[in-house]
């Protein structure tokens, strides 16, 4: 069975992230299975492409970063999670890695059919995975997709560890500090439309069990795409990451890269504790 | 005028068994960071970076001796737009690492395009005492500001050499001279501000060169903007300049006021230098920029092994020969003057430590400054003193180890004004010309410690150019009754000596940790030199519009000039400083012309 929700223009957040912090779900029993959520929209126009640029580092163009029909997205992707039949509650959603295929460049001129749906879960250590997909297509023509895979702790996961992908270790031919401000998560949710109290403040990401305020991933993935843009290249691209540790506001980190099997490799580390906050590659084609 | 042409002189590394690299590792879990540990991190967006020398085979260091003995530009062509790439190494060469070992940021530099050059140099046509011709067609212009130098070691000397009894009317007058009419407590701290243009003049004509691969040079002018006549003839045209940088009132009453302007321009015929000779220079220029290396022994009983050693190593007497040669040249060439009579007004010791002579000389002259910082420190009024916890006392006391003097040949450099005066040269311009020589010289000694260096040794020649001992000995001068530096060797003369610089052969740098006070703001100290981003102190006019340079929306640049060269410092295994490589700049920017596509 699907559910399907069909958007004339892009659904608002604020009411959507409310409603996930009061709903009560079920999560999901011994063998249930995820049905089919998905959301669509079309002909979105790209706004605030300058103040997104801006926050995440990117250089002032009229191409859209790599990394921002995630954001355009966003609408639709708390649109499946909202839903009063999806069973799993959005808040305490772990997003732990993404992939992205860029088929080529958009441009902030063309208008974006976004489709995005959820369907069926794997068992993890600590819960259930779900992969978020998102398709972004101009005219008919795929240009750019998304699998995005979030944990959920409202389902039994199989308790057993399992291997974990090797960190990379590139020898860098970039490695620089990244300072973030306290008031970052403020800043970028605004842009982003994404102002889950985990980012906003120390005291409202308290209530949700974090120690502080963490910065989104997706603002960590933008901000490092933006870092390595020459080796985007033009043409297909596909950018992978794993999320490993949140970044606690304010705080600096080191981001660096290079070479690796055919590809860039990154990460980001914590500068003292050398602990990884994200790792992931780029490769073309 | 002309220059003789100058050749690096490689130097002999000492035999396998006593040849030494720095190898500084990262300090164990626990472990307690010291100088000889590699820095955590490096967060800064100064292209420099901790940096290694790069080595030159022998041919290469011909071709790179060129550029230190580079001739005026006589015009300009039509050539392709600047990339804003090339804009950045060439500031990365000039304004932001011309200067050495100061916590000062005294410089700043405004760079217009080819169309806002030709007005440039139409109000330059109107300057009165230009040293060179004002070159048409440049395809960009830098203009440099400049202040009075005013540091930590500037506030202490407000302090000293005050009468006891009247130094509670004495020092609050001296405070407000310096304040509002910047005056100067010691003749050597107002020589400074020009010592440092002079350093930076003879850095941007290199920085021109090497940046474009010798397809550009640039013309430099100081002589219009250095003494307090030539200043106040040009006073109209100076302040139009000062329009144009966009200088505020309290800039201007801080003392901001142009002190270089440089055309840069394509060359018809391109200097005789590769690419990739030119690109390993650079890369050793940021690498000197980024060490700082006491030419002594570093044997202190916590040093590891490898500091520990003598070496028999000693700087060929055809490199002092060189670096001598290279010092002439810079002073003809900023004076206008001619050889003999750059020889005559140009007043150098040369203290070769190695011979019995030597030794005494060096022994009279630490002894000196040791007494004069104990007659300082006993004149300091207590009343300021003690409230402040003895904290001027222990300033001036860690003066000594600051500007102790080392090396196995130390050159003091310096000039007598009447006779400069004499001659009918401007005071101020020559000490300029002392600044630019005494550096010019000093890097014919670095870079000539990167012919052949072997992969087991950090460099093969380290220097140090300051001017600490002389500050301390103008101290003694002014307020005690010393004689000057430079009046034993020349005492048929009224010598003011003004900068030092120090040689030695050696295989190891300093320890990192001596580079970390560089750049490292949690190890900020009083010899800091907090190296400065592109955005900090580089404007660019495009359209008319000033626009701190390489800061984009919410991004500024971490990228490390040269780059390329990968001469990074690592550690033992291999691995980098988190950091430290930097991060280019979005290539579809550095890539694109600053200021569109033709001169």
């Amino acid at each position: 069975m699907t559910t399907r929700m069909e958007f004339e223009e892009a659904p608002g957040t604020g009411a959507m992230m409310l409603k996930a912090a009061v709903a009560r779900k079920p999560g999901l029993t011994d063998g249930e299975d995820l049905q089919r959520f998905e959301a669509v929209i079309s002909g979105v126009e790209v706004t605030q492409l300058s103040e997104y640029q801006s926050i995440c580092g990117f250089g002032e163009s009229a191409v859209v970063p790599l990394t921002m029909p995630q954001v355009i997205a966003a609408p639709l992707h708390m649109a499946v999670f909202t839903h009063s039949d999806f069973p799993l509650p959005a808040m305490g959603m772990v997003h732990v890695s993404s992939r992205i295929t860029q088929e080529r460049a958009i441009m902030a001129h063309e208008r974006l059919d976004i489709l995005v749906w959820a369907e069926g879960q794997r068992q993890a250590r600590k819960g259930v995975e779900i992969d978020l997909m998102t398709e972004v297509s101009v005219n008919g023509e795929k240009v750019w997709e998304s699998v995005t895979t979030c944990l959920s702790m409202a389902a039994k996961g199989h308790g057993e560890k399992t291997a974990q992908d090797p960190v990379p270790e590139p020898d860098p031919t970039r490695s620089a500090v990244w300072k973030m401000a306290s008031d970052l998560g403020r800043r970028y949710g605004k842009i982003a439309g994404d102002r889950n109290p985990i980012h906003l403040w120390p005291i409202t990401a308290k209530l949700f069990g974090f120690k502080r305020h963490i910065i989104h991933g997706m603002w960590l993935l933008a901000r490092a795409v933006a870092e390595m843009d020459d080796d985007l290249g033009e043409g297909r691209v596909v950018v992978e990451v794993a999320f490993k540790r949140p970044v606690f506001l304010p705080a600096s980190a080191t981001f660096s890269s290079g070479p690796h099997n055919d590809g860039v490799a990154f990460r980001l580390d914590n500068p003292v504790k050398g602990k990884t906050h994200l790792f992931g590659r780029i490769s073309r084609g | 005028m002309l220059q003789n042409l100058v050749s690096l002189v490689p130097v002999s590394p000492p035999p396998d068994g006593q040849r030494v690299k720095r190898n500084a590792q990262p300090a164990a879990d626990g472990e307690k960071r010291t100088r000889y540990t590699l820095p955590l991190a490096l967060e800064s967006g100064s292209p420099v970076g901790y940096r290694t020398r790069v080595s030159l085979t022998v041919a290469e260091a011909e071709e790179a001796a060129l550029l230190y003995s580079l001739p005026r530009p006589e015009a300009f062509v039509e050539g392709p737009g600047v990339t804003e790439q090339e804009l950045f190494e060439e500031v990365s060469l000039g304004v932001l690492s011309a200067r050495q070992s100061t916590n000062f940021r005294g410089h700043r530099q405004v760079t217009f395009g080819p169309e806002e050059s030709a007005e440039i140099a139409a109000l330059m046509g109107e300057l009165t005492g230009l040293e060179a011709p004002v070159l048409p067609g440049a395809q960009m212009t830098h203009v440099v500001l400049t202040r009075p130098y005013r540091t930590a070691f500037t506030l202490l000397l407000t302090f000293t050499g005050h009468k006891m009894g009247l130094n509670f009317l004495t020092v609050p007058w001296r405070a407000l001279s310096k304040r509002f009419f910047h005056a100067d407590d010691i003749p050597s701290i107002g020589y400074l501000q020009h010592l440092h243009l002079g350093v930076l003049a003879d850095a941007l004509e290199r920085a021109a060169a090497v940046a474009s691969a010798g397809q550009r040079a640039a013309q430099v002018f100081m002589a219009p903007f250095a003494g307090a006549d030539c200043r106040k003839a040009n006073k109209a045209v100076m302040a139009k300049l000062h329009k144009r940088c966009g200088l505020t009132a309290e800039q201007l009453g801080q003392g901001w006021r142009v002190g270089i302007v440089a055309q840069v321009g394509q060359l018809e015929t391109a200097l005789p230098i590769s690419r990739a000779v030119a690109r390993k220079v650079g890369a050793n220029l940021m690498a000197f920029r980024s060490e700082r290396i006491q030419p002594g022994v570093n044997a202190e009983e916590s040093a590891p092994e490898a500091y520990q050693h003598r070496q028999d190593m000693d700087i060929p007497e055809s490199l002092a020969f060189m670096a001598a040669r290279a010092a002439y040249n810079s002073f003809v060439h900023w004076t206008g003057c001619d050889r003999e009579q750059a020889k005559r007004l140009m007043l150098l010791e040369r203290i070769d430590v190695l011979t019995e002579g030597g030794k005494g000389r060096l022994r009279q002259i630490r002894a000196d400054n040791n007494a004069i910082t104990d007659l300082l420190i006993a004149n300091l009024p207590l009343w300021a003193d003690l409230p402040l916890g003895r904290a001027l006392s222990r300033n001036a006391n860690r003066g000594r180890k600051a500007f102790a003097l080392v090396g196995q040949r130390i050159y003091v450099g310096g000039l007598d004004k009447a006779h400069v005066e004499a001659c009918e040269l401007d005071a101020t311009l020559a000490v300029q010309a002392i600044g630019a020589a005494s550096s010019r010289s000093a890097q014919i000694c670095e870079i000539s410690g990167c012919v052949d260096l072997p992969d087991d040794c950090d460099l093969l020649v380290g220097t140090c150019l300051m001017a600490g001992p002389v500050n301390q000995n103008d101290i003694g001068k002014h307020f005690y009754g010393f004689k000057d530096l430079l009046s034993q060797a020349h005492p048929d003369k009224d010598p003011t000596s003004m900068i030092v610089w120090t040689l030695k052969a050696k295989t190891i740098a300093d320890p990192l940790g001596n580079e970390e006070q560089l750049l490292s703001r949690k190890r900020k100290g009083a010899l800091v030199d907090l190296r400065p981003a592109p955005h900090e102190i580089v404007d660019v006019c495009i359209d008319g519009k000033l626009s701190p340079f390489r800061r984009t929306q919410g991004r500024t640049s971490q990228e490390r000039a040269f780059g390329d060269q990968l001469n990074f410092v690592r550690g033992p295994d291999g691995a980098h400083i988190p950091g430290n490589p930097g991060s280019a700049w979005p290539r579809a920017l550095a890539n694109q012309p600053v200021w569109g596509e033709t001169a």
